[in-house]
């Protein structure tokens, strides 16, 4: 039997359908990174917060501090990986800028995670100075790569 | 010895003891300025908009880049170079452009430089910031031109404007109010100047004041600028003094993220340097304003797109 469209041609639009999956794939493995780094974020803004909770308003168990500590200075450990995944155009306020140069930006993540570390060690220590400064320099930490990392709301 | 001559040592002694107490007392009082000026540097955020820390500007040698909607401005040098800073100025002259928003030779500068906020400063502490700038090392920075659109290239439409929305001012403290809210109110109107950029903006670049604090999408660096009014939905109302005094001094919200953008460079050039009780005046002075429901972004909630 002859074919009714040339080979080429099949070929060709075989092709074409196959380039287009990668796109489709990619947005949605995209939509779970941004996910997944939301949640790892989060989790270090809900420990902090804790911990600033305890230390200044007085609130919950001052022996929660170093499960507190700790979970933050694990999170501080996955803010690399989180990041790893380059998702161009998705709803995300993380700047193209982390990709550009991510050897900058993983410095900046290993910055954080050895404030986290300090903050872990003041309160091995149970000297108080000690804590509040470690909490204040984990601020700054934060603060360094949301300036230069992440976009204002819009 | 005859007693002429004695007489003559004794007065010039005296002369000499008092012409050391008059010059000492002006080298102490020199320093007192710039030491005060430095300060004022820090509550009038000068380094925030003419150091471009992104690129590693030197610093005040301007540089920084704002993207408006008339157009896209650089910040001028401001360090005491002759050629390409202030350094060639007089202490009026500085006066003159903060007071009146005119440079030397008649330049009339576009109101992205807040003159219209620092006209209300006072002398002294204008005299205390000139004399500060004054000792700051100078840099031979050229300051950029701005990147205009063809209508706003010509000074005299800065000369227009002011005829039409500025004219100067001078704080006047209130009488009804307390000390605190006063010293709050000129910290926020004449010095940190956050009604700049936290007041929306009419369509010819004039703060439409009836929405003061009260945010707007199309702020400096084309990004949303909160609603800083006590409004409890779309403003800081729900936020606590202590909220407040946080944020201002370390860029910590209430749920413990952290501020990002040009309000991170406020913080960290100029909010955080502020003495206790500065802040606590503005927080006082923030409290007590008129809450304006207006929903920008929400300061302390999070949203879906945090990250």
């Amino acid at each position: 039997m002859k074919n009714v469209v040339p080979t080429r041609i099949v070929a060709f639009i075989t092709s074409l359908m196959l380039m287009s999956l990668p796109v489709v794939g990619f947005s949605q493995s995209d939509a779970a990174a941004i996910k997944y780094r939301r949640a790892v974020m989060k989790g270090q803004a809900g420990h902090l917060g804790a911990m600033f909770g305890i230390v200044k308003g007085g609130a919950g168990r001052a022996s929660d501090l170093s499960a507190h500590a700790r979970a933050l200075h694990e999170l501080t450990g996955m803010i690399e990986s989180a990041f790893k995944q380059d998702t161009m155009g998705g709803k995300t306020r993380a700047k193209s800028k982390i990709w550009d140069d991510y050897e900058a930006f993983k410095a900046k993540a290993a910055a954080a995670d050895k404030a986290s570390g300090g903050i872990v060690q003041a309160v091995q220590s149970g000297d108080q100075d000690a804590i509040g400064k470690a909490l204040g320099a984990m601020g700054k930490a934060c603060k360094a790569c949301h300036k230069k990392y992440r976009k204002k709301k819009q | 010895m005859s007693g002429g001559g004695r007489g003559a040592r004794l007065a010039c002694t005296l002369f000499a003891a008092l012409a050391a107490l008059v010059l000492n007392q002006s080298a102490f009082a020199q320093q007192d300025l710039v030491q005060r000026g430095r300060y004022l540097l820090r509550a009038a955020g000068c380094i925030t908009c003419h150091t471009d820390s992104e690129h590693d500007g030197a610093f005040l040698a301007g540089g920084r880049r704002f993207e408006t909607p008339f157009g896209t401005f650089y910040s001028p040098n401001i360090t005491p170079d002759k050629l390409h800073g202030i350094g060639a100025w007089t202490g009026a002259q500085f006066v003159t452009a903060l007071r009146h928003g005119i440079g030397p030779g008649w330049k009339y500068y576009y109101p992205v430089f807040p003159y219209p906020a620092f006209a209300a400063m006072r002398p002294e502490d204008m005299r205390a910031l000139w004399a500060y700038l004054r000792t700051v090392p100078p840099s031979a920075t050229p300051s950029r031109n701005h990147e205009l659109p063809w209508y706003m290239r010509w000074r005299i439409v800065n000369w227009g404007w002011q005829l039409l929305f500025f004219h100067t001012t001078t704080f006047r403290a209130d009488p009804t109010r307390s000390a605190l809210w006063n010293r709050g109110a000129y910290l926020v109107r004449a010095l940190a100047h956050c009604g700049e950029c936290h007041t929306p903006r009419t369509s010819f670049g004039s703060l439409d004041w009836d929405m003061a604090f009260a945010g707007t999408r199309n702020g400096p660096e084309n990004n949303a600028v909160p609603n800083i009014t006590p409004d409890p939905e779309t403003g800081i109302g729900s936020w606590s003094r202590a909220d407040l005094l946080e944020y201002l001094s370390s860029g910590m919200r209430p749920d413990a993220d952290f501020a990002g953008g040009m309000m991170a460079d406020v913080i960290d050039d100029d909010l955080s340097h502020l003495r206790h009780d500065d802040l606590e005046a503005i927080v006082t002075y923030l409290l007590a304003l008129k809450p304006i429901h207006n929903p920008i972004s929400r300061p302390s909630r999070t949203t879906e797109d945090d990250f």
